[in-house]
């Protein structure tokens, strides 16, 4: 396909893509990843779509709900190797943002909505339908992941035993 | 935390991120690379059975990569069995399959639409639909594109009661490289509701299982059912898990995990939940795993969390860092191809996932590690005993030692040999009176999940 639109539409918006996917995920290779899967759904559908953000919105956020993979399958065009290409945790966890970490420890589907509400400014209403689910399901998935947010990043005055990780 | 305060705090993150240069040019790259990595030549293996001085059936040389005579290889068979190429080409030929197949208007409308306003799209020049469906959730189809030698397969799938319109702009943009039995998830649109199609070659018979387990000395097995389709199986839902073997004149051809989605879900959070799903995903049913313990090992600066069940023998699994996503390592590090769903997670936010066997007071798993951007099996052995032994010893078949080291105070020793080598592990008191053992299987060679060795035999 060789749709002028849609290649405008990829050179205008791919750096606030970019961020909303990195919301996301968490890292810039899993959100070039994700961000490029999706648009290539996209394009498939382009001629077909009139509100194409709100479409690929909805691509972006089942995607990360939902991913599967399959061998071999999974490329991603970068000029850079990511960073480290082996787990090595504790330095990375160190250097993350505390948000970040707080965000991971989100289920994808709360996250979505945290990021489709509060960085996308995207209505409830309009949320429930990129979600596929209810505006009450949209409320209370904003509320409990706003308070789990609250949770974790409060500030701690004593290291965590094993019981309470687990609980927490 | 507020919503003032989170807006605030996406934007922070959000600064970080820098996109690349010419976003579309990759995009476009990426399509590309992806297209030409999925297709597959569907005669590039016809000459490794063909016989030197004889003329081969034609179906075997009649693709332009097919060497030339003198280069044919000595006899090797008088009666050559079906090549890796005959299957595909049995596959790639079937006729319709699936629950729709004996409704010939609908199959010739779907037959006709891909064909008209696909080919020109996938740069392909035939398009064989094998696989038509309808399910209580959805409509389903598998289409095989062929050009010259090459074949591409793509899945689409639709409400249940959709049109052949929708069906050709369902589902998610997904083609897939083609194998002697593909396996391909099939999306509804945007991916709301999900299945995976299993096709065999037409005369080869799938079976399935979802159940096996350690006996109590510590030994494997498994328990098959045939599946009732016969050479074909379709399973609904976001993570399918069984064990899928398939079987072709006489022989068992490939055993595959049925899905290699593992649903995601913290290790660190809930180590107990995660070994849930990780054992499901070996297409076993689980019994209830606890931790058993934690703790930093040598060569990694993560948290490893060892899980077990009661009761044992079971399956046990030690997880390597805090990530929510994870890699299962299934294969040796030397070992190039990748045949198994073996996950080739992109490094740095994925744990990694070794399994092994609890037995009674002593669990024994190899280590998995990083090798080349992926998680494999490498050369330690984590043992874990509750039995106040000195040390750990390695048996082989002979019933030889060949490796030991002592236990630490918490419990724990690492042993290092070659893969294949141990049959058994035990435990033995500082005067080398056995306090406890457990049998170990092993990866020799190939791909293995527990006590299933995984393998592409086409």
């Amino acid at each position: 396909m060789t749709d002028d639109g849609f290649r405008q539409f990829v050179e205008a918006r791919y750096g606030e893509l970019l961020r909303t996917a990195f919301l996301l995920t968490g890292t810039q290779h899993a959100a070039e990843d994700l961000l490029q899967t999706s648009l290539l759904k996209l394009m498939s559908k382009w001629k077909d779509l009139d509100e194409p953000m709100a479409y690929l919105y909805r691509i972006m956020v089942n995607q990360r709900t939902s991913v599967w993979r399959q061998i071999g399958s999974r490329e991603l065009l970068t000029d850079v190797l990511p960073a480290r290409s082996t787990p090595d945790a504790s330095e990375l966890v160190a250097q993350r943002d505390e948000l970040l970490s707080a965000l991971d420890r989100l289920p994808a589907k709360t996250r979505s909505v945290l990021v489709l509400r509060y960085w996308l400014d995207i209505s409830e209403a309009d949320t429930a339908e990129i979600l596929g689910c209810s505006v009450g399901s949209v409320k209370s998935q904003a509320s409990r992941g706003l308070a789990r947010l609250r949770d974790v990043l409060r500030p701690r005055t004593h290291e965590l035993t094993p019981k309470e990780v687990l609980a927490s | 935390m507020s919503a003032d305060e989170l807006r605030a705090g996406f934007s922070r993150l959000a600064e970080r991120v820098v996109p690349m240069e010419d976003p579309h040019g990759r995009l476009m790259l990426r399509r590309r690379k992806r297209f030409r990595n999925r297709l597959v030549s569907i005669a590039a293996v016809t000459a490794t059975v063909v016989t030197g001085g004889l003329a081969a059936p034609a179906t075997l040389l009649n693709a332009a990569s097919s060497p030339s005579p003198e280069n044919l290889p000595e006899v090797v068979e008088a009666t050559p069995p079906p090549s890796s190429s005959e299957y595909l080409q049995r596959l790639v030929n079937a006729p319709v399959r699936g629950n729709l197949s004996g409704d010939p208007q609908m199959v010739t409308d779907v037959q006709r639409a891909f064909s008209e306003t696909t080919l020109n799209q996938m740069g392909m020049k035939e398009a064989n639909l094998v696989f038509l469906n309808r399910t209580k959730q959805m409509l389903q189809a598998v289409v095989i594109y062929t050009s010259g030698d090459e074949a591409i397969a793509v899945a689409r799938g639709a409400e249940p009661n959709g049109s052949v319109k929708d069906l050709l702009a369902g589902g998610l943009d997904a083609s897939f490289a083609v194998s002697p039995f593909l396996v391909v998830p099939v999306a509804s649109q945007e991916g709301v509701v999900r299945s995976v199609v299993g096709l065999a070659p037409p005369g080869c018979a799938i079976d399935r299982s979802t159940k096996g387990g350690f006996s109590r000395d510590g030994a494997w097995s498994r328990t098959y059912e045939p599946e009732p389709t016969v050479d074909y199986v379709t399973r609904e839902g976001h993570a399918v898990n069984e064990l899928w073997r398939v079987s072709c004149d006489g022989r068992v051809r490939e055993v595959r995990i049925a899905d290699d989605y593992l649903d995601k879900g913290g290790i660190k959070e809930n180590p107990a939940s995660m070994y849930e799903r990780v054992v499901r995903f070996s297409g076993l049913a689980p019994g209830d795993g606890t931790v058993q313990w934690r703790g930093t090992l040598p060569g990694f600066k993560s948290e490893a969390i060892l899980v077990a069940p009661q009761p044992r023998p079971g399956p046990a699994m030690l997880a390597v860092g805090p990530f929510p996503k994870a890699v299962i390592a299934t294969d040796l590090a030397e070992k190039a191809a990748v045949p198994s769903p073996a996950f080739t997670g992109a490094g740095e936010e994925w744990s990694m996932i070794g399994l092994g066997v609890a037995g009674e007071g002593v669990t024994a798993v190899r280590l998995p590690q990083p090798f080349g951007g992926r998680t494999v099996l490498g050369d330690r052995v984590f043992v874990y005993t509750e039995t106040g032994a000195a040390r750990i010893e390695a048996i082989d078949r002979q019933k030889k030692m060949i490796a030991t080291a002592p236990v630490s105070d918490n419990g724990v020793a690492i042993l290092t040999f070659r893969p294949g080598a141990v049959d058994e592990i035990r435990a033995v008191s500082s005067s080398g009176a056995p306090r406890t053992s457990v049998r170990f299987i092993d990866l020799e060679k190939g791909s293995r999940l527990l006590g299933d060795q995984l393998f592409k035999d086409w």
